[in-house]
């Protein structure tokens, strides 16, 4: 027999629930452990199920080898709350590939019910469940990696927001890498507490306490409109960083079940909006495929900033993330309106061809992933989302940020003489992604 | 921690999780019933069961029965501080980090558990107690730890730990 690896295990289940014998296909469902090992699950009590049936799905889980977590066929039975575990948020229909058949022809796609236990990462498929909430448009900068200009634009983006008399609140999610946002808020006038204090604090029942002195007013905005007011990730002076740090991401009990690290941070996020009522709020996320990221892009943000650079290896991160959505569709179909793509450091030489190519990538990463598909030769019918990929409005057309070397070791306090930057160069670097996220402000007033 | 193994056999009579179950489910039908001196008795077992269930679970090495060892495995003549009732139980799980081998995932899944210490005033020997004599007033406070402890079971069984 052929060994089983994990990619192998959820096709081999799925392919087994396709069998035409298989009694009350829709009641059987798949548990997917913290190993990647899976187990049927029956939602209904073991003996209303018929018993070749379940004969069936144990042969079936068994032979899934080293991917079985045991021999047993979940139920109702198996737990003390059944409708809590059956009725969890957590379970997505799950999208399969099937692999293809010997002849190299594809098997198609099977759709299973899939409760993906996961040790982190799970805030990728949380959609926030209380969408109704009002509150103000939240923008998360992110990017696969640092390096791409992502902070300097976010900076940038508050000071242009609130010389337009916006209220701008800046929250640091990029608790890894603290001082980022140093460009607005030079470190001896920060906050008293930062982001990771709140983490702490609150685990100890003391969030509220310190919430009014985890906020700072940026200098930029003294000759500004509107205000900028900064919640860094790190306190003024902080004596141990570290070893906060190293405890912040624990999940605090609570009355009813544990609060994870998720719901904890959009608990403070809400509660800095109610505090300080701004009119938009930035958010600078966390690097990479991290948890915080997670938890920013899928959980937070009504619009998400993908921040790239040329080149195929930008592509190869941005891919996996969307086909995890993708074979998720009822996730996917959240978050898909709510990204942009960002084309950082844009350089000046080759620009039309390198923004071309830029765009027709971006383009087809959409709609292999995301956009629905398109029946062939048919334009996108009403009901399905596959903007044209001329659409200026559209997730994948890129927001050109320039490269300028003037950006690169900035200090918005300085004079255009001394070093700072006129707003003509301001305009020229960030003018089409401030143009693109003020479109989608208005759009919320529409 | 290793993947359990498959169907192990010969089957040991000693199953933890199962039996934390029934006891739950024996002990709502007299606390609906108000017969509370032995749904209390019943509660406590299913916190004895299912936290002896976690700690196999994270390393601790059963018997040939299935259960907690008579000694631990360095000594023959040392008791073994697991295989304890109520609620020397707890506190010997939160006295002695080295007990259970895989003492991060234990945490994680005790988390699960913040009223586990209301079982301080629940005995073994009540069984033998006069109803009038007991803390029966405490029976809220049990119910709602052992309601933690089948949830922290629930948990456990979708990661695949159990």
């Amino acid at each position: 027999m052929a060994t089983i690896y994990f990619n192998d295990a959820l096709r081999l289940a799925a392919t087994s629930l396709l069998d035409a014998g298989l009694p009350h296909k829709s009641k059987v469902r798949l548990i997917r452990d913290v190993y990647g090992r899976l187990r049927f699950a029956l939602d209904c009590p073991l003996a209303d199920y018929p018993l070749a049936g379940l004969t069936q799905l144990q042969q079936a889980q068994a032979a899934l080898g080293p991917y079985a977590t045991s021999a047993e066929v979940l139920s109702h039975d198996s737990f003390s709350d059944p409708k809590a575990v059956f009725g969890s948020t957590d379970w997505h229909r799950t999208l399969v590939a099937l692999g293809a058949d010997e002849d190299g022809a594809p098997l198609g796609i099977a759709e299973v019910q899939l409760l993906d236990r996961q040790i982190t990462g799970q805030d990728w498929l949380r959609p926030p469940l209380e969408c109704g909430a009002a509150h103000p448009h939240r923008f998360v900068f992110f990017g696969l990696k640092g390096g791409v200009g992502r902070s300097t634009a976010l900076c940038m983006t508050a000071w242009e927001l609130a010389k337009r008399g916006l209220r701008v609140l800046l929250i640091d999610f990029d608790l890894e890498s603290p001082g980022l946002l140093g460009l607005l808020l030079p470190t001896h006038k920060g906050a008293e507490f930062g982001v990771v204090d709140w983490l702490l604090e609150d685990a100890v029942g003391q969030g509220e306490a310190i919430l009014p002195r985890m906020v700072a007013a940026s200098p930029l905005s003294e000759t500004t409109v509107g205000a900028i007011r900064v919640a860094a990730a790190m306190g003024r002076g902080d004596p141990d960083y570290l070893a906060k740090l190293s405890r912040a991401y624990a999940d605090v009990p609570g009355v009813g079940g544990p609060l994870r690290m998720g719901t904890r941070m959009r608990t403070m996020v809400e509660r800095l909006e109610a505090q300080e009522k701004p009119d938009v709020v930035l958010i600078d996320s966390r690097a990479g495929l991290h948890d915080l990221a997670a938890v920013s892009i899928t959980g937070l943000a009504d619009t998400a900033l993908l921040f790239a650079t040329g080149g195929a290896q930008s592509w190869i991160g941005y891919r996996q993330l969307f086909s995890y959505w993708q074979h998720r569709p009822d996730v996917a179909q959240h978050v898909r309106e709510r990204l942009l793509i960002v084309r950082a450091l844009t350089p000046k030489s080759d620009r039309e061809a390198i923004v071309r190519t830029f765009q027709r990538n971006a383009y087809e990463l959409f709609s292999e992933t995301l956009y629905d598909e398109l029946p062939v030769g048919q334009a996108a019918a009403d009901v399905l989302f596959h903007p044209g990929e001329k659409d200026e409005s559209a997730p994948h057309f890129p927001i050109l940020v320039d490269w300028d070397a003037r950006f690169q070791e900035f200090d918005p306090m300085l004079r255009p003489e001394g070093g700072g930057a006129t707003q003509a160069q301001i305009d020229g670097a960030f003018g089409q992604l401030i143009e693109r996220l003020l479109s989608r402000l208005e759009g919320d007033d529409a | 921690m290793s993947a359990a193994p498959l169907a192990p056999a010969p089957v040991p009579p000693i199953a933890y999780e199962p039996a934390a179950r029934r006891h739950m489910t024996d002990a709502e039908v007299l606390f609906a019933a108000k017969r509370l001196a032995n749904a209390g008795q019943l509660y406590g077992f299913v916190a004895e069961c299912g936290v002896k269930a976690l700690v196999i679970a994270c390393g601790v090495k059963p018997d040939a029965q299935g259960g907690i060892p008579r000694s631990r495995p360095e000594s023959h003549k040392d008791k073994h501080p697991l295989r304890v009732h109520l609620p020397t139980l707890m506190s010997n799980i939160s006295a002695d980090s080295q007990l259970i081998p895989d003492g991060i995932q234990a945490t994680r899944y005790l988390a699960l558990v913040p009223s586990r210490n209301n079982f301080h005033d629940w005995l073994i020997d009540h069984r033998y107690w006069r109803e009038d004599s007991l803390p029966i007033t405490s029976i809220h406070q049990w119910r709602a730890a052992a309601r933690e402890i089948n949830a922290m079971l629930d948990q456990a069984k979708q990661d695949g730990v159990l």
